[in-house]
């Protein structure tokens, strides 16, 4: 009788339960649809026309002026774009002129570019872009690469005028930032407003819903100035673990994710999944702080600790073949001079350069001392990136046998400050114009020059190559700072990365020709050709 | 009576005044930074000038009283700011992460109480059965088992080897409904259910057989009444302290979902406030922190004031 009661009462609860399961929360942020598109927002959604990507992380907001976001280049688009030789090309710019001391830059756009919710993209738009980006008071990640910026201005209805403070070549590659309409933003503060969740672009995608932390869903874009994309929806899900990840491609849940090294024999082996391998610009080094310390004040050292680093056991083992060494930032530019010095390992050497900047042991506890001083200094490294951290615990073994004594440091990024690191696993490189990651590291004056390097042939080379738009010249220069470079090392490069992709084999037309950005970042330039079979 | 129950609120509204102050001057404590959530992948390009810039533009660089006499202020009209990650309205965020976070805990503590209910009876009211003792090991071992392990090992054979349910999130792309919903929530509550289960039927079945052995049982078993009546006494007996006991440890579910909800990426109170730690996201994390401990504070005043219902020593001590 009791036993009939407590199984009744167990049989409600469950399905009072299942009731609340049913009925959840609301966690889906959809677009504000009015009468006029609430039918466009009504998407057919179905595993055959969609396309779905495995990230390792969210993006936290949809602005491209706030911060960089996987579906950028699907979402917005530019002035300006780069092709498959990573060269700038005109976008929504038609046309654009330089004056002759390169600080103006005038261009004409088109004039049938619509935004997602069908607004028409005007000159005003395109210039509240560019003056959000440099204003002081929007927390946006992209604005140090816009500091040469002076002013914006309207010149008619379909040009601007972009006047710069110093002669900036990488000026076009960064007007490749998404445009936001003015109109979303009217009464509303910047940082904190709708459209950051919500965004409305006028690239090939739009965007549906938001699912925070879990999913997104952009549809295809069909008033799209461009070539209309081939793929109807794409939905990006947040797949942290990479084992995960790769288990989802393998039974099909899931079309493209990026892999670990360890992964690809596995994927390929799979007659289902195609895995992609793809140059980057993406390398990583050790940056030298001479500001934290004066050990590294001697080229000898540094010499050294670059004789001593082996960039093909880096490559094999700790990415599995999946790199290439690195001896220069500009190694995969058209400028790169393959001439310099390599620093290939050569242990012997590195020792004998020591011996003659003074480091010898002289009280037997196998670390070199001079003066008094041991030759000791601390690696961080960052500890959420696995390769760095391999990078960084390899090198210091390698240094040891150099009679070095170095620690490594691996710390939360929160925690990190790297102008306070005696040296630091960097990870620097950009597959568009020669002067992006150059004049802003090595120059004496550069914004990102966290080790307070300087070299005055290095300092005259990099200004000269800014001032000249003559490709011969440029070349002369960037060779002739390669070799200042080289002789006079700010950090050791140690080598760049493959990014390895996995498609399932139902995706075609992703190509491997375009050299991608951080991380594999740039992956869907070429989406409009890509398809589902 | 009312006098009991308004001083109560009114306790609680000070506690929770006081665990504001001290969870904003924690988060200040801690090393982090907003700046760090802003530029995401990109770190290696973060300068001092550029933090320093942020930091300013969010009100980061005013002095810590100031900071939390703003966030008061706000707070008492219902605003609870914006998230320093996206700028999200933070009543937003929590709006829509908190019904999940409640769906958990409503699915996994209902559970667990029932199921120790049932155990625990049982394995009471036949001491020393090889379920009785089954129960106290397992009891046990699980207790020793934190709540991430468990989380893993159940993803890993239900996920990963298995296939039969999903390892993240609420609801699949393709698939929408209860049945979905249901899917997803198994291995979260499961987990939960699991690290509680043990020592909610260990106390019930520890209490009957306490009172078992007491000495009214004894006279009314000498007298002669029946069984049921017996049994039914007891229960009622020893439930009481089983209501204090599952409602004291409201407080250590809420913390277990930090853990379940970060390991099963399900969007959550628990995973929101584990985000927004290391970029100290201040308005998310006193939001998140402010309504999680409006909700212990308050199932602790139920708790008590079930008690008063269902205990009359309890009522006459208050009325006093």
């Amino acid at each position: 009788m009791k036993t009939k009661k407590l199984i009744s009462l167990v049989l409600c609860s469950a399905t009072l339960l299942a009731l609340l399961a049913g009925c959840g929360g609301g966690e889906v942020s959809k677009k504000p649809s009015n009468d006029e598109d609430s039918k466009a927002n009504e998407i057919s959604l179905d595993r055959d026309n969609t396309l779905i990507y495995g990230a390792e992380s969210m993006d936290s907001q949809f602005n491209p002026v706030l911060g960089s976001m996987h579906f950028g280049d699907l979402l917005f688009r530019g002035l300006m774009t780069t092709d498959e030789n990573c060269q700038p090309q005109c976008d929504i710019a038609t046309s654009y002129k330089i004056s002759d001391d390169l600080l103006e830059y005038t261009f004409k756009i088109r004039d049938d570019v619509l935004f997602h919710d069908g607004t028409k993209l005007t000159i005003e738009d395109v210039i509240f872009t560019l003056k959000s980006v440099i204003d002081e008071k929007i927390n946006s990640s992209q604005r140090d690469g816009f500091l040469q910026i002076e002013n914006v201005e309207k010149v008619d209805d379909t040009s601007l005028r972009i006047t710069l403070n110093e002669p900036f070549p990488a000026l076009l590659d960064k007007l490749t930032i998404g445009i936001i309409p003015e109109h979303c933003f009217e009464g509303k503060d910047f940082n904190t407003a709708d459209f950051n969740m919500e965004p409305v672009g006028c690239g090939p995608y739009k965007f549906v819903s938001y699912e925070t932390d879990s999913k997104l869903v952009l549809t295809r874009f069909n008033d799209f100035y461009g070539d209309t994309a081939k793929i109807e929806n794409i939905v990006c899900l947040c797949l942290p673990d990479y084992n995960v990840r790769a288990l989802q491609l393998s039974t099909g849940e899931i079309d493209l994710a990026y892999i670990e090294p360890s992964q690809v024999e596995e994927l390929e082996a799979n007659k289902d999944t195609t895995v992609y391998k793809i140059d980057t610009a993406d390398y990583r080094c050790v940056m030298f702080n001479f500001g934290a310390t004066d050990l590294f004040d001697d080229v000898k050292v540094r010499q050294a600790l670059c004789y001593a680093t082996d960039r093909k056991a880096v490559v094999d083992s700790i990415v599995h073949g999946y790199g290439v060494a690195a001896y220069s930032p500009l190694q995969l530019n058209k400028f790169n001079n393959d001439s310099v010095e390599k620093y290939d390992y050569n242990l012997d050497k590195a020792k004998s350069l020591l011996d003659e900047a003074g480091w010898t042991d002289s009280d037997g506890d196998s670390i070199r001392d001079k003066n008094g001083e041991k030759l000791a200094f601390t690696l961080t490294t960052p500890v959420s990136d696995e390769v760095r951290v391999n990078i960084a615990t390899y090198l210091v073994s390698e240094w040891k046998k150099l009679g070095i004594d170095c620690k490594v440091d691996a710390l939360d990024w929160s925690a990190i400050d790297i102008t306070k690191c005696e040296a630091f696993v960097l990870g620097w490189g950009s597959p568009f114009d020669a002067d992006n990651d150059t004049y802003r590291l090595f120059c004496t004056t550069g914004t990102d020059n966290y080790g307070l390097y300087s070299n005055d042939t290095v300092d005259e080379t990099l200004k000269k190559a800014r001032i000249t738009s003559d490709k011969g010249e440029r070349a002369g220069h960037y060779a002739e700072f390669q070799e200042a470079l080289a002789k006079d090392p700010a950090y050791d490069f140690i080598c760049y990365l493959t990014a390895l992709y996995c498609a399932n084999t139902r995706v075609s037309g992703i190509k491997t020709t375009k050299i991608l950005g951080h991380h594999g970042a740039g992956v869907f330039w070429n989406i409009e050709e890509w398809e589902l079979n | 009576m009312t006098k009991y129950i308004i001083k109560r609120i009114l306790q609680s509204v000070f506690i929770l005044f006081v665990m504001s102050i001290i969870a904003f001057a924690l988060i200040n404590a801690a090393p982090g930074d907003p700046a760090a959530a802003i530029y995401g992948g990109q770190m290696d390009k973060l300068t001092q000038a550029e933090r320093e810039r942020i930091n300013t533009n969010l009100g980061l660089d005013r002095p810590l009283a100031t900071r939390y006499y703003n966030w008061l202020s706000e707070m008492l009209g219902g605003r609870m700011g914006y998230s320093y990650e996206n700028g999200k309205s933070v009543n937003q965020i929590i709006t829509e992460r908190m019904p999940n976070t409640l769906l958990l805990f409503a699915v996994s503590f209902f559970l667990t109480v029932i199921i120790s209910m049932v155990v625990g009876l049982w394995a009471g009211r036949h001491p020393y059965s090889a379920l009785d003792r089954g129960i106290t090991i397992t009891s046990i071992v699980i207790n020793g088992i934190p709540s991430v392990l468990v989380a893993i090992i159940l993803i890993f054979l239900f996920s990963v080897k298995l296939g039969w349910l999903p390892s993240s999130g609420t609801s699949s792309i393709f698939a929408t409904g209860a049945a979905d919903r249901i899917k997803h929530l198994v291995i979260s509550v499961l987990t939960v259910v699991l690290s509680h289960v043990s020592s909610f039927s260990r106390f019930i079945q520890e209490g009957l057989k306490e009172e078992l052995s007491s000495y009214y049982v004894t006279v009314a078993r000498a007298n002669h009444v029946s069984n049921r009546d017996i049994y039914m006494g007891v229960m009622k007996n020893s439930l009481v302290p089983f209501i204090n006991y599952a409602g004291s440890h409201v407080p250590s579910f809420f913390s277990g979902f930090v853990v379940v909800e970060t390991v099963f990426a399900y969007p959550g109170l628990g995973s929101m406030i584990v985000g927004a730690i290391p970029i100290k996201d201040y308005p998310v994390l006193m939001g998140g922190i402010l309504i999680t401990g409006i909700v212990v504070i308050s199932s602790m005043l139920a708790v008590d004031l079930i008690d008063l219902a269902l205990n009359p020593k309890l009522r006459r001590a208050v009325e006093r």
